[in-house]
């Protein structure tokens, strides 16, 4: 089997750039919602999840969401739309069919 | 006697004569001849015996032989009545064992059909659950304008800790 010997410099070069890209990726905060929120919406949201508070927050405006919020912090989602309850919603029936 | 004409000592020369043929002829032809004679006799009467034997030898023989057939009809008879009995015995269990193989088809079928019809039933529920969502969000899309929008974020918002979070 052929094995490409890298620079062991450069190697590590390369993991500590994916390591930062990846805290980054960790640390990101998407608030995505219907429209643009209030500073009241957003002092609310601020108080019911604390960490949103101290990281750097991007926000988009997504029309599939219908309405509510969508939190995405670094891999996991916090799903506060009402696109979110239908599909719940959906999954719901699917289990009571069962 | 010379008168008469006979001369005696011809005639005893002829009667010696005659006696000595006698002799001669009884000796050396007519016994061997009356002995071959006799055999003849004693091998007909031979002859006939065994031709009487052979004849009711062959006549028991006749006799054997039809007992024999009416032996082996017999036997063949009954031979016959068994495999009759046996072949139809085999029909039955032939025709037994197909009907229960066809229950058993019959039986696999119904148990298909029913899986089939209730994969057919989850699948129905399945597709009618998820066009009642699709048809939801197509009427909510429509329905909803920004400040409906807006109230129901805000809802959202102030129920936050009341909420189950999905989390992918």
């Amino acid at each position: 089997m052929w094995c490409m010997k890298i620079n062991p410099l450069i190697k590590a070069n390369i993991r500590r750039y994916l390591e930062t890209l990846l805290q980054e990726e960790k640390n990101k905060i998407t608030i995505t919602s219907s429209h643009e929120l209030s500073q009241d919406e957003l002092s609310t949201l601020f108080d019911s999840i604390p960490m949103l508070k101290k990281a750097a927050i991007e926000y988009k405006i997504d029309a599939q969401t219908m309405a509510g919020v969508i939190i995405k912090i670094g891999s996991k989602i916090i799903d506060l739309s009402l696109q979110g309850q239908l599909l719940k919603l959906k999954d719901y029936m699917y289990e009571i069919d069962r | 006697m010379e008168q008469l004409g006979i001369d005696f000592k011809l005639l005893i020369a002829q009667i010696i004569n005659f006696v000595l043929f006698f002799i001669i002829f009884k000796k050396y032809l007519a016994s061997p001849f009356t002995s071959f004679l006799n055999k003849e006799r004693k091998d007909e009467k031979e002859r006939e015996a065994l031709l009487v034997k052979i004849k009711k030898e062959d006549e028991d023989l006749t006799v054997n032989r039809s007992k024999l057939k009416d032996q082996m009809k017999k036997e063949v008879d009954i031979l016959i009545l068994e495999a009759k009995k046996t072949a139809e015995n085999l029909k039955k269990e032939l025709i037994m064992q197909a009907r229960k193989e066809a229950e058993e088809i019959k039986l696999k079928a119904s148990k298909q059909l029913a899986d089939e019809r209730q994969k057919l039933h989850v699948e129905v529920k399945e597709k009618m659950a998820e066009m009642s969502v699709l048809i939801v969000n197509k009427a909510l899309n429509e329905f909803l304008d920004e400040e409906s929008k807006k109230r129901i974020t805000q809802h959202i918002l102030k129920n936050l800790g009341k909420n189950v979070v999905y989390e992918n």
